[in-house]
């Protein structure tokens, strides 16, 4: 994975994320600022990952690669290290402020979002954000995410169930009674 | 953006406004009288009338708006749906039969007949007029996110091409165009995010997927980010809103009966229903899919243009640019109505002649759509809290006039307009005293409150309306209340 990030200069800490998925890793990641590495500490707290560098910024902008391998599981869904903060483009030009790379040890496909076919194993696409997650095609089926353990949901399921019960019953209900009152009600 | 989608980007918009010109152009002349030009002809069906109440409120603070508030806010926000609807019940039972009695075209024909006075019809006109406006500058400034970030067009000329479209197929065909719109808008939305969401939710994961993601994002997403407090007040403000909002009115007016009417509001509840669904689970896996996007209202453009497959991506985008054409459309014709027909036709020239009020009023849509412009250049905040705003003016000044009037035989003239002054000046106030909830009121509350004291205080010291009018909405239920 490569990602190139062109940013208004700040003098915020630059700090990276990544939200992992079962059999999924992520390994020698790489951040260069202007061209040169920098040493950042990795830290996990649940299913987050996060690589925090707090060196001062100056310069007018800041030109940011990360790069890294990840070795997929079943789901064929590949988190993406991104950036814990909104983007700030530096120019006035409607492109987006990063260009995400996937380059494939062999020949594959990204399904999701949207990426250009650059050649056979690399697909890339400029963005206004950075997408947490790509899908690809050709994963390895090391691994059966499908028998993993349920996480916690946050009971979206039950509300959104319950939302649109609301909705159904409702409309049927609604129309019954308007079909039965007369023109003069 | 490669410059082929760029290309079939514009090429849609441009097909899409060459078809509601064409629209416009095929319904001119059956504009051409006032009754065709603002009502319709009175003949809007059930589906076609339903598709039109939906039309007029989906607007862009639902597609871009409501997508990018579910996006920063989680699910929450959506039991606003089921809320809002209580005010469309309420207009199915106490407004929609009774203000068909009035052989009227707007909202402020009805204050004209019922308290019997051209002020309070003037004050109507001219309170509608200042609030639409806000509200079609959210229109304009979610065209011009889109089109701005979609099309690589400077934001000014994006609001200026999107007031463009929506001017050009109003002042043609009028109230006939906007429903025809409406219709293709319902259509357009619906067969999208049948298409688009069925494949996000492929490819982002299932509910529960999705809420494991957002979880971890945010606990607040999956729960309660919007209290049930701030809830009632939004649904208040905007279904009880909806429930008098003049440009619903003008649609109840164009159809063809009061079952017409109901049965169109049941239709409109099916085509919410779908919609809601659907900007409900775009802002969420929108989140999932890229939780770091600069602006929430970005949402929809970004996932038309970054995360679908192109053509599934236009189809989304050309629903959302028809969103908020087609309802600035509807409420540049509710403004220009106010002027035209308010207050340029009943106060200064009733002895027009068709030829002259429609005239009139394609003046009016032109002069009209171009104030909102300006504010939309400002960008003053998100579009749904610009919505939400516009929405708590509205529902401040007009839902106690309108439905006490409709179901109060002792409401007076002076009391609806001491009610509307009151319910606005409260909301205003309110507004800018900068707490949210100062006194444990949000400003609709306090509006609407202060509406409903001084329409009942200053209706008993004040003569009520006469024996004739009274008759005319009061005749087939006996007399309600003391006289």
């Amino acid at each position: 994975m490569e990602e190139r990030y062109t940013l208004a200069p700040s003098t915020a800490p630059i700090e990276l994320q990544a939200l992992t998925r079962p059999c999924v890793f992520i390994e020698n990641i790489r951040i260069e600022r202007d061209g040169v590495a920098l040493a950042v500490a990795e830290a996990r707290k649940g299913r987050w990952i996060t690589w925090r560098d707090s060196t001062p910024t100056g310069g007018d902008s800041i030109r940011l690669v990360v790069r890294y391998d990840a070795w997929l599981g079943g789901s064929g869904a590949l988190p993406i290290v991104h950036l814990a903060a909104p983007l700030a483009r530096n120019d006035a030009s409607r492109q987006g402020a990063v260009t995400v790379a996937v380059r494939f040890e062999r020949e594959g496909r990204v399904e999701f979002p949207h990426m250009t076919h650059q050649s056979p194993n690399e697909w890339s696409a400029r963005y206004v954000a950075t997408p947490s997650f790509v899908i690809v095609r050709e994963a390895n089926p090391g691994c059966d995410v499908v028998s993993r353990a349920p996480g916690d949901n946050g009971g979206l399921v039950w509300r959104f169930a319950l939302l649109v019960g609301i909705m159904v019953a409702w409309v049927p209900l609604y129309l019954a009674w308007a079909r039965r009152t007369g023109d003069s009600a | 953006m490669t410059g082929a989608y760029l290309t079939a980007f514009y090429v849609i918009v441009g097909a899409y406004l060459v078809l509601v010109c064409g629209i416009g152009l095929y319904n001119y002349r059956r504009a051409s009288t006032e009754e065709g030009f603002l009502a319709a002809g009175r003949s809007l069906g059930p589906i076609i009338g339903g598709a039109t109440l939906m039309a007029n409120q989906v607007s862009a603070g639902a597609t871009i708006g409501m997508v990018g508030f579910h996006y920063f806010s989680g699910i929450s926000y959506a039991w606003t749906w089921p809320l809002v609807w209580i005010g469309w019940v309420v207009a199915a039972l106490f407004v929609a039969p009774k203000i068909r009695r009035v052989p009227g075209l707007t909202l402020p024909d009805f204050f004209a007949a019922r308290f019997e006075s051209n002020w309070a019809r003037g004050i109507a006109a001219l309170f509608i007029l200042v609030v639409y406006a806000v509200m079609l500058s959210a229109q304009y400034q979610a065209g011009g996110l889109l089109f701005g970030l979609v099309g690589g067009m400077e934001y000014s000329r994006a609001v200026l091409l999107v007031a463009g479209i929506t001017t050009a197929y109003t002042v043609l065909g009028g109230m006939y165009s906007n429903a025809y719109v409406g219709m293709l808008k319902a259509v357009l939305l619906l067969a999208s995010y049948a298409i688009a969401v069925p494949w996000m939710l492929d490819h982002v994961g299932t509910v529960r997927d999705i809420g494991e993601a957002l979880t971890a994002i945010d606990p607040r997403l999956t729960g309660n980010w919007f209290g049930w407090r701030q809830l009632i007040a939004i649904s208040m403000a905007i279904g009880l809103g909806l429930a008098v909002a003049p440009y619903e009115i003008s649609a109840i007016y164009s159809m063809q009966s009061r079952r017409t009417t109901r049965l169109a509001i049941g239709y409109s509840f099916l085509f919410q229903a779908c919609i809601g669904i659907g900007v409900l689970l775009f802002g969420l896996s929108m989140r999932v899919a890229m939780p770091e996007l600069p602006a929430p209202d970005l949402a929809t453009p970004v996932l038309g243009m970054s995360i679908l497959p192109p053509w599934m991506g236009l189809l989304v985008l050309l629903a959302a640019v028809v969103t908020f054409t087609r309802t600035g459309g509807a409420i540049l014709l509710t403004v220009a109505s106010a002027v035209s027909h308010d207050i340029y036709v009943k106060l200064f020239r009733p002895g027009a002649t068709e030829r002259t009020k429609v005239l009139a009023s394609r003046l009016a849509v032109l002069t009209f759509s171009a104030v909102p412009v300006a504010l939309a250049l400002r960008q003053f905040d998100l579009v749904n809290f610009i919505v939400i705003w516009a929405a708590k003016l509205m529902v401040s000044f007009l839902f106690i006039p309108v439905v006490v009037g409709l179901n109060w035989r002792r409401a007076t003239k002076a009391g609806a307009i001491a009610s509307m002054l009151g319910g606005m000046t409260t909301c205003l106030a309110w507004s800018f005293l900068g707490s949210p909830y100062y006194l444990g009121l949000d400003s609709a509350e306090a509006g609407v409150l202060v509406s409903a004291g001084m329409m009942f205080a200053v209706s008993r010291l004040t003569a009520p309306a006469s024996e004739g009018t009274l008759r005319q909405f009061f005749e087939d239920r006996g007399r309600i209340g003391p006289h």
